[in-house]
């Protein structure tokens, strides 16, 4: 009961401390979330009117979605890779 | 009542307009949210669906159709016939590029009046190579041109169909009459059959079909012409609600010139088996293995 309580208390503390910050982290943090917004519009719009509205076609119907993704992947696996001697090895 | 501090009453200002802000960008999604139905979200694959279901699926597609496109249609469940295995024959030295199949098969299968979309592609090939790659699908000019010859080509209906191997949700299965049929309300979209297919026989719905409620085919099968939502694949399905109650594909009835034949391959009194036993006919891509039911022959 103590653990649940004190975990509670780690999420909220997390919570309150991700707003604390000067004005330079607030602009930046404001700039991100305008960004992510404005993805998260782009998403709702694909949704409702169908993936025509990526301009894509019957003869390039992967195009740059699915080519980010395998890139990604990629990426990712490179990147688990130099990390993990750090976290191994300290 | 205590005092609101300036710091204070920014803060509330700068909530309120992160919260209309984002309001705003999740409204699109908000309208998506409201034209999902339960039932069709809990619908199972169509080979897992009993009678019933099979009825109450179709009573609620055809509510469906009357509400977005404002026509009674008449949905069946065409089953694949016992005895009965499709093969499809084109004479190539009677095309003549005319391209009335593909303008067929775009009425008779609901297909998207924007898009002008068909299942069947008719090439453009020059005279002495089968090279699919240089065959030219858009051409515009009058036809037949004299240093080319047509082919069309829509689904092959394959025996090792790569597009039913590379479905990750196994919405699209090859049937016992040997149709590939698709579950346009299990398909997720990914396109990965498209990129499979090597006759680029797959087409998918980028958007709502846009089709008017007077050129709307009413005699549709849930596996064939229905109208697709968006986000789902099609393709060719031998028009499988005529072929399946003993009619011809749509293309085929179009043709001007006769150049296409259609049967069943088991009964040794049809046409197609006449063309395969008399005629020297190939198959497109045959080094890759995918084993087409759709035959191609030139008269002598």
């Amino acid at each position: 009961m103590s653990n649940q309580k004190t975990y509670l208390g780690f999420l909220w503390s997390c919570l309150r401390i991700s707003f604390v910050g000067g004005t330079r982290f607030y602009a930046w943090m404001f700039l991100l979330t305008a960004i992510g917004l404005v993805g998260l519009d782009a998403y709702g719009t694909q949704l409702n009117e169908g993936m025509v509205v990526t301009n894509m076609s019957d003869r390039v119907s992967w195009g740059l979605y699915i080519a980010n993704f395998t890139f990604g992947v990629g990426l990712a696996a490179g990147a688990v890779l130099m990390v993990i001697p750090a976290y191994l090895y300290g | 009542m205590s005092k609101i501090t300036r710091r204070g009453a920014m803060q509330i200002a700068g909530a309120t307009l992160g919260a209309a802000a984002f309001a705003k960008a999740a409204a699109p999604l908000a309208k998506f949210a409201g034209n999902l139905s339960m039932d069709d979200f809990l619908q199972q694959h169509y080979r897992e669906l009993s009678d019933e279901d099979m009825k109450k699926v179709l009573a609620r597609l055809t509510a469906e159709s009357k509400s977005e496109y404002g026509v009674d249609v008449n949905m069946v469940d065409a089953r694949p016939q016992k005895g009965v295995q499709f093969g499809y024959a084109l004479n190539l030295s009677v095309c003549n590029g005319c391209r009335k199949c593909a303008e067929a098969c775009h009425i008779e299968n609901n297909h998207d009046r924007d898009t002008n979309n068909s299942y069947i592609r008719v090439l453009e090939m020059k005279k002495g190579s089968l090279d699919m790659e240089h065959g030219n699908a858009h051409y515009q000019h009058e036809t037949p041109q004299d240093d080319s010859y047509y082919m069309p080509v829509q689904c092959q209906q394959c025996d090792n169909p790569p597009c039913v191997d590379v479905c990750p949700v196994k919405a699209t299965w090859k049937q016992s009459d040997g149709i590939v049929v698709v579950d346009y309300n299990w398909c997720i979209g990914c396109r990965y059959c498209e990129a499979a297919c090597p006759y680029h026989a797959r087409r998918f719905n980028w958007k709502k079909p846009n089709v008017p409620a007077s050129e709307i085919n009413p005699n549709q099968s849930y596996l064939s012409n229905r109208i697709r939502p968006k986000g789902v694949m099609e393709k060719c399905t031998f028009c499988l609600h005529r072929t399946r109650v003993g009619k011809l594909p749509a293309c085929l009835e179009a043709c001007p010139t006769g150049a296409r034949v259609f049967g069943n391959l088991l009964d040794p009194k049809s046409d197609i088996r006449w063309v395969l036993e008399n005629k020297r006919v190939f198959v497109l891509k045959e080094e890759l293995g995918t084993k087409p039911r759709f035959f191609y022959f030139f008269d002598a």
